[in-house]
Parts: C-alpha cells; sequence; structure tokens
C-alpha cells in the first residue's frame, strides 16, 4: 500500500525532490484532486518565474567586476585541484621518477632532463596575477603613483627582517607604482614601470623558504610573458608584454 | 576576458543569489566581490572532492549573514528593511514590468525565506544542500520554505505546514 500522499510531498514534488517512484504516486494523486493540482502547476509556474525574473536582473547588471577575482580565485581552485590529484600520484610519481633518473643517468637520448622537470613556481603565478590586475588597474586609473621608493616598499614587506634587494632596472626605465602584494606565503613587492618606449612592465619580488641560485627562464602564463630567477633566498618575476626573448635579456642583465 | 574556466558556470547563479539577498544591484555586485574576495583568502579549505557550488554558496550566504550584522550594529537595518518593504526593486532596473512585480514580490519575504527559497526554486539545491550550507536543520529548511511558497500565493486561507525544527519529516527524498 501505498503512502498517503501530504502537503509536504506535493512541495517536494514542486522542488523535484523525489524519487521517479514516489512523483508517479503524486501525479496520480494530483489527477484525482483538480484543486491541488491547479495549486501546484501555480507554484511551478511561479517558481519559473522566479528563475527568469532573476536571471534577466542578474544578467542587465554589469559583472565587469567580478571577472577578475573570479580569475583568481579560479587559478587558486585549479591549483588546488592539481595538488589534491597530485598527492593521490604520490605512489606513481615515485615509481615515475625512478624510471625517469635511470633515463637520465644512462643517457637518454634527446630529453632534456631540466626542462621536462620544469613546474612553473608558486610565486611566478602569482606575479602573474598581481602583473594583470596592476595593468587594469593603471588602464583604469585606479591607483594614485606611489610617492614610496620601491626600495621603501621593500623594507616595508620585510619589516625587521632583512629588506627584499631590488635589482635595478636600467635608467630607460621609470618606476610607476609600488606596493605590498600580500599572498599565501608572506608579503612580495610589486613595482610598475614604464620601458623606453612607454610599455608596461612589473618587477615582482618575493622571499622564498628556499636558498638557490637559478638562470632567468622565461615562459608564457596566460598572455603574460614572464622571465623568473632565484637569487639566493628572493625570487623575482619580470612581467611585460615584451617579446620573450628582449625580456630574457633585461632579466640576465640585471640579475646579475 | 574569458572567465575562468572552474568559475564560468557559478558567477551568474551567485549574482542571482545576491540579488535576491539584497534587493539591490549596487549591494549585489558588493557581496559578489566579498564573497569572490573571501573564497580566494579561504581557497585552502576547498576540498576539491566537494561541491564547489555549494562551498560558494555557504560563503556568500556567511559574508552576507555578516554584512548584515555589521549593518545592524551601524543602525542601518531598520531603514534597509523599510526599503525593501516599500520600494522592493525600482522597476527601471528591470525591463520588464512583469518580472519586477514577480522579484518585488519575493523581496517582500522575510530573509530567511527568501534565501531558502531562491536556494531551492531558483538554484535547485535539494534540500539537504541547502540545510547543510545554511547549517540549518532539513526540517527547518522545508517550514520555511512552505511558508515562502504560501506567502507567494498571497492567500492567508490556508495556514502553512509546520514543521518541527530538527526533525527530518519522512518524505521519500530522492536526494
Amino acid at each position: 500500500m501505498t503512502e498517503p500522499i501530504s502537503e509536504l510531498d506535493l512541495m517536494a514534488y514542486v522542488d523535484d525532490q523525489l524519487d521517479a517512484e514516489r512523483r508517479i504516486e503524486v501525479e496520480e494523486y494530483l489527477s484525482r484532486h483538480p484543486q491541488l493540482a491547479a495549486q501546484v502547476m501555480d507554484d511551478l509556474c511561479r517558481r519559473d518565474e522566479l528563475r527568469l525574473a532573476l536571471t534577466e536582473a542578474a544578467t542587465v547588471a554589469g559583472v565587469d567586476k567580478a571577472i577578475l577575482p573570479a580569475e583568481r580565485l579560479g587559478r587558486r581552485l585549479a591549483l588546488r585541484r592539481t595538488l589534491h590529484r597530485s598527492r593521490r600520484a604520490i605512489a606513481a610519481s615515485l615509481l615515475l621518477a625512478t624510471g625517469w633518473l635511470a633515463h637520465a643517468t644512462f643517457g637518454g637520448l634527446g630529453a632534456d632532463p631540466a626542462s621536462a622537470a620544469h613546474i612553473l613556481p608558486v610565486y611566478a603565478d602569482e606575479a602573474v596575477d598581481a602583473h594583470r590586475t596592476i595593468l587594469v588597474e593603471e588602464r583604469n586609473a585606479l591607483f594614485t603613483r606611489s610617492a614610496t621608493a620601491p626600495e621603501r616598499i621593500a623594507d616595508l614587506a620585510t619589516g625587521s627582517s632583512p629588506a627584499i634587494p631590488l635589482p635595478h632596472l636600467p635608467r630607460t626605465f621609470t618606476p610607476v607604482a609600488s606596493h605590498l602584494v600580500p599572498w599565501d606565503q608572506g608579503n612580495a613587492v610589486q613595482v610598475l614601470f614604464h620601458g623606453p618606449s612607454g610599455e608596461s612592465l612589473t618587477l615582482f619580488a618575493v622571499e622564498t623558504d628556499s636558498f638557490s641560485i637559478d638562470q632567468p627562464y622565461a615562459e608564457e602564463v596566460d598572455g603574460v610573458t614572464i622571465a623568473y630567477w632565484q637569487s639566493g633566498w628572493f625570487a623575482y618575476v619580470l612581467g611585460g608584454s615584451a617579446d620573450r626573448d628582449d625580456l630574457l635579456t633585461l632579466a640576465a642583465r640585471i640579475s646579475r | 576576458m574569458a572567465m575562468h574556466p572552474l568559475l564560468k558556470d557559478h558567477i551568474l547563479p551567485l549574482r542571482r543569489y545576491a540579488l535576491a539577498l539584497t534587493g539591490n544591484t549596487d549591494q549585489s555586485d558588493d557581496l559578489v566581490q566579498e564573497t569572490l574576495a573571501r573564497a580566494i583568502e579561504g581557497a585552502g579549505s576547498w576540498d576539491p572532492r566537494r561541491d564547489l557550488r555549494k562551498w560558494l554558496f555557504g560563503i556568500m550566504h556567511n559574508t552576507n549573514a555578516s554584512a548584515l550584522r555589521r549593518r545592524a550594529l551601524e543602525g542601518e537595518v531598520a531603514d534597509q528593511i523599510g526599503s525593501l518593504a516599500s520600494e522592493a526593486v525600482p522597476p527601471t532596473q528591470f525591463t520588464q514590468v512583469h518580472f519586477s512585480e514577480t522579484i518585488a514580490s519575493l523581496m517582500r519575504l522575510p530573509d530567511d525565506q527568501r534565501e531558502v527559497m531562491v536556494l531551492i526554486a531558483v538554484e535547485n539545491f535539494s534540500y539537504k544542500d541547502a540545510a547543510e550550507l545554511l547549517d540549518i536543520p532539513v526540517g527547518t529548511v522545508m517550514s520555511r520554505l512552505a511558508r515562502a511558497r504560501e506567502a507567494l500565493r498571497g492567500s492567508s486561507a490556508a495556514a502553512p505546514i509546520d514543521v518541527p525544527a530538527g526533525n527530518r519529516p519522512s518524505l521519500r527524498l530522492v536526494r
């Protein structure tokens, strides 16, 4: 025997929360109670109207302000998902690494182990985000030119600990603004420069938790050309629309 | 600029929810912004196996709740309720008069009923998911929803269904 149909069943029917069997029972019941059927139809109709009306209202209003933070959030979540997957893949990667080491040691042909193992550091990803943000801000005149010297900002970033040393760009590059960029692993310093032909370029500097000396490496990330390197405890990212080779040359020049 | 693939299907629903919560396009823009900012800060707490949409809606609910508390502290809440009830949504914001009345009737609902109504009727959350993201019992979700429906029907003849809070009614829910 089927359970009697209650008001709550009717509501759950409108909200599409019932299993197929119960839906059929509700429909069968409604066919014998035209007045209740009319009320259910009315509720369904009102639900659809609400969906349409709110969708229309939400679409009419601008979405521009959400694009940048949504992009930033998307990248964070994607990274998180990747890390989650990679944790699960640790066992597999250990096996792979063993194979890769054997391959590198015993002379694999044509493969460059360094580039095969190259992974974009997290700070470079953060620098790309910051680069895109400051360019949008610049286009929309959303910041005032900072009176603080870039070096002073670098001091502020680290408080009492040793300041982040900023490399000097050639005199043809004019500093326009500099500020702190808070991120997961502390503070970073970002300086916006204008190049010799007026192009915008950013320098992003962070303190890292591992000591290393790496040559500049150029890459394009989401339409932004970057060159990044590590010098001791500090890592740097130059970002710009410039040609990859030009940017790498500039990075090599200032990283020494 | 194209929306990030992970977020592209969630921004419009978040905007709908924000509009329903605030009843005002400027405030809803701010709410979406603040929700995204909090999500960026709290990205580390998102478990990739969990439903992203539910996580985002939960953050928006909490962000709005703290904004309301803030405004209440500032003594503005009375004005706000007054303006929601009297003006509802300015008709100029919506091109169709018909729709503006639909939204206006939604805006006349008390906050807690409106929120449940939108999550379930518009965003199609299950009763269980709505209860989890609002951090209330399923029974409370259903009784708020029943009251909201009753109010939207505009009839005072039938008494709303009373679901005891905390109890899950013995419904054969599919999800």
